[in-house]
């Protein structure tokens, strides 16, 4: 057992189940998110943190958004949390930008040290951006 | 439990993997740079030192390595960059309120005015800061180490990098050392749009 | 051999160092210049502030008669200089107090004081033994009285300033250790958005809405259209080119008129400076190559004539058509005339020693296209067409440093001039259309 004050000498496991196996939903539609950490013990937890964010990834420096947040003080080892989904923006696959949501579990130890799992999904169904083949090599 | 569906295979060459901090800092020969050495040597200098090289050759993230290391002894303020007067100000706020001992990390230090430079280095002085600045030329302060980049360096950086899935081959790898003169961060952006694009074909 | 890394190759898991030591060191020094600052303060109020304040609202006024009079001389240590002394003259003084004849030598203020010896002489000389002077007694300790009352403002502001700026100092650094204290990045997005200077990403405003990443359309609704709804402002960076141009050669021509006007002067004196002559001949080059450059822009400008857009509504959805009104005015013959939609993907990048900002169409469409156009002088080429915006269209994005952005494209060749493209921004909002004063702009980015 994991004393409290000892953080796991490998990472912990922390499997994501979404609502829906394709992890594609729509502006406005609800995500469940449903957590298990495995291989910690209760009292080896200080706190877990839920998130649903955006984040822009490709070429230049990545922006972000945080569209849903709570801190869970009194952490279990599974849990869930439920969102709705804004308007925008649209999951993106372009070419030098990408907009990639993903929900977040962040569990804290009681050292001070964190793990962070995070798990993309997409909202919209925009067909990916295609570099121009006369412009770029 | 149902495994997620597969996704479209990041670009390893985007910032998030790319970014000053999140390469291990490396020599020309592609091996690992010594940081403890490094910490040594600009302790041996009162905590002061310049990291000099040309335009991407990996000043930045071996500041941001050093700054992270320095951290958990030192304390370290920054890495900082002056992008603008407002700025000047509030780093120099930032070194007046610094523990005595702290080093003050700065980027692009040959890039801030001699006005700035000056009241950076008094701040730091009068707090009994150290300072430690990547530059594109020699300073005044003790060379920590000058940076320079290889064909082996970008090898060894790409191995590093998440899977290409055999997108981007050895060839294109001194390709894009080559014809970016050796600025990685240019090649980089190169092998990027090269990932892209053999993606898109 | 394979090196270590930060991020792992498989996404989705990763453990992140501890900052619990970090903030604690922080909190740890702020807390001791806020415990200094209030140490530092109480002191300065006790034993300045508050007797200054006693002398001049407790003690009771009344005549004494001066008995006696000397110098007090008064040592201090400074760490800093040699050991200093002060002098201040005292005064053996009979007075009355609450019916009761006392003597005592008057003290002084704490602050008060000359490290100047003959002048603290000079003064003593005022009082003459014998004589009556004014004098204040504490009702507390009648033995207690002074000459003089007022405050030392200096002084005040010391005990204020001092102790003011560790407390705020220490503070706001012990508040911001607090505030930081084993959260987590999301946590402080969420909170605050106030990254490090160098942080990794861009937390955005605190706020998370419904509209995140959609860039405001209220500068392209802002005129209205002859025929169709609204006129699109023309993103045209040639203009403000042509501008800057055209200061610079009339700046650059005045200064070169004036060395002018002082070398024909003494031309006509009968003097030669054949240095400045020499000097003046690069000056005229570049003068006149820039009033060419800024001719040539307004003739082209002038001879290809200005061009228009309208369009039947806005922000544009996907998978609706739009009426649009292409207007192109003057003269001459434009052999071809194009009109396209284009995506264009803009990522700035500003780490390192450098900043730069790439662009790249990574969708264009040309939706209709005139050969052989003829412009008449006083009239206007006008055509109706149609735009469709494709059903799965990515709307327009706009963040700190990344942003996919819509745009109309026209694009001529003139029979007689260069080539030249016009570029009105539109903007396409994901279904179904939020109302454009919810808009919020996230990735703005707050100084650390």
């Amino acid at each position: 057992m994991s004393l409290a004050g000892e953080t796991p000498r490998h990472g912990p496991q922390i499997d994501v189940q979404f609502d829906r196996a394709d992890r594609c939903y729509e502006p406005g539609d609800d995500v469940l998110v449903r957590y298990d950490v495995g291989g910690l013990g209760i009292d080896t937890l200080r706190a877990v943190e839920h998130s649903v964010l955006w984040y822009t990834e490709g070429k230049g420096e990545e922006d972000l958004w945080v569209h849903f947040f709570e801190r869970v003080a009194k952490p279990a080892v599974a849990g869930s949390f439920r969102v709705t989904l804004p308007q925008s923006p649209l999951s993106y696959e372009g070419v030098i930008v990408k907009i990639r949501w993903c929900a977040r579990v962040r569990i804290f130890f009681h050292g001070g040290r964190d793990f962070v799992s995070e798990h993309v999904f997409d909202i919209g169904r925009v067909p990916p951006a295609r570099m121009p083949q006369a412009t770029k090599p | 439990m149902s495994s997620p569906p597969p996704r479209p295979a990041p670009n390893p060459f985007a910032t998030r993997y790319t970014q000053p901090g999140s390469i291990v800092p490396l020599d020309a020969d592609g091996q690992p740079v010594d940081l403890p050495l490094l910490l040594s040597r600009l302790r041996a200098n009162d905590c002061c030192g310049a990291i000099v090289g040309p335009h991407g050759s990996g000043k930045t993230n071996l500041l941001v390595h050093l700054a992270a290391a320095l951290a958990t002894h030192e304390g370290s303020l920054g890495p900082l960059r002056i992008r603008s007067h407002r700025d000047a100000v509030g780093i120099l706020r930032s070194i007046l309120a610094a523990a005595a001992g702290t080093v003050v990390c700065i980027d692009s230090w040959e890039q801030m005015g001699l006005a700035t430079r000056l009241s950076v280095q008094a701040a730091a002085a009068w707090q009994r800061c150290g300072l430690l600045v990547t530059s594109h030329a020699a300073t005044a302060l003790p060379t920590l180490m000058e940076c320079r980049t290889s064909p082996a360096m970008l090898a060894a950086i790409v191995a590093a990098l998440p899977d290409t899935g055999g997108s981007i081959t050895q060839a294109d790898i001194a390709d894009a050392c080559d014809r970016h003169a050796g600025n990685l961060r240019d090649a980089l952006a190169d092998l990027y749009d090269r990932f892209e694009s053999r993606r898109s074909s | 051999m394979r090196l270590p890394r930060i991020f792992g190759k498989k996404r989705g898991h990763r453990r992140t160092g501890s900052e619990a030591w970090g903030s604690f060191g922080d909190g740890l020094f702020h807390g001791a210049l806020v415990c200094a600052g209030l140490v530092f303060g109480s002191l300065l109020i006790s034993g300045v502030a508050v007797p200054e304040w006693r002398i001049n609202h407790d003690f009771v006024a009344a005549r004494g008669r001066v008995l006696a009079k000397g110098l007090v001389k008064r040592t201090v240590d400074d760490p800093l200089a040699a050991t200093t002394a002060t002098w201040r003259p005292t005064l053996r003084v009979r007075y009355d107090a609450a019916g009761t004849s006392r003597e005592a030598w008057t003290r002084s203020q704490p602050s008060t004081g000359s490290p100047d010896r003959d002048a603290a002489a000079v003064r003593l000389a005022d009082w003459e033994l014998g004589g009556e002077v004014p004098v204040w007694y504490d009702p507390a300790d009648p033995a207690a009285v002074v000459l003089e009352r007022g405050y030392n403002w200096w002084m005040w502001l010391l005990a204020l300033l001092l102790p003011g700026a560790l407390i705020a100092f220490g503070g706001s650094g012990l508040a911001r250790a607090v505030r930081r204290w084993g959260r987590s990045e999301e946590a402080l997005a969420a909170a605050t958005g106030i990254p490090g200077l160098f942080g990794p990403r861009t937390p955005a405003s605190p706020t998370a809405t419904d509209l995140a990443g959609l860039p405001s359309c209220d500068d392209l609704v802002n005129s209205p259209g002859t025929q169709l709804r609204y006129r699109l402002p023309l993103e045209s960076p040639e203009n403000w080119t042509l501008l800057g141009l055209g200061l610079f050669a009339a700046f650059w021509n005045a200064v070169l008129l004036v060395l002018a006007v002082g070398a024909g002067l003494e031309f006509t004196s009968g003097r030669v400076d054949w240095l400045l002559l020499a000097l003046l001949v690069p000056f005229i080059a570049v003068g006149g190559g820039a009033i060419a450059l800024v001719v040539r822009g307004l003739v082209l400008a002038a001879a290809v004539g200005t061009t228009q857009l309208e369009i039947s509504d806005h922000p544009l959805l996907p998978g609706a058509t739009y009426d649009v009104l292409l207007a192109q005015g003057g003269s001459g013959r434009i052999r071809q005339l194009t009109l396209a939609l284009e995506l264009v993907e803009q990522a700035t990048f500003r780490q390192g020693t450098d900043a730069r900002t790439e662009s790249l169409v990574v969708w264009r469409r040309q939706f209709d296209a005139w050969s052989d156009v003829a412009l008449l002088p006083g009239a206007r080429f006008e055509v109706r067409t149609t735009i469709t915006i494709p059903a799965d269209a990515m709307h327009s994005f706009t963040s700190e440093h990344n942003a996919a952005r819509w745009r109309i494209v026209v694009r001529g060749v003139p029979a007689r001039w260069p080539a030249f493209v016009r570029i009105f921004p539109v903007a396409v909002y994901p279904a179904p259309l939020p109302q454009p004063h919810q808009l919020r702009q996230p990735g703005r980015k707050v100084p650390a």
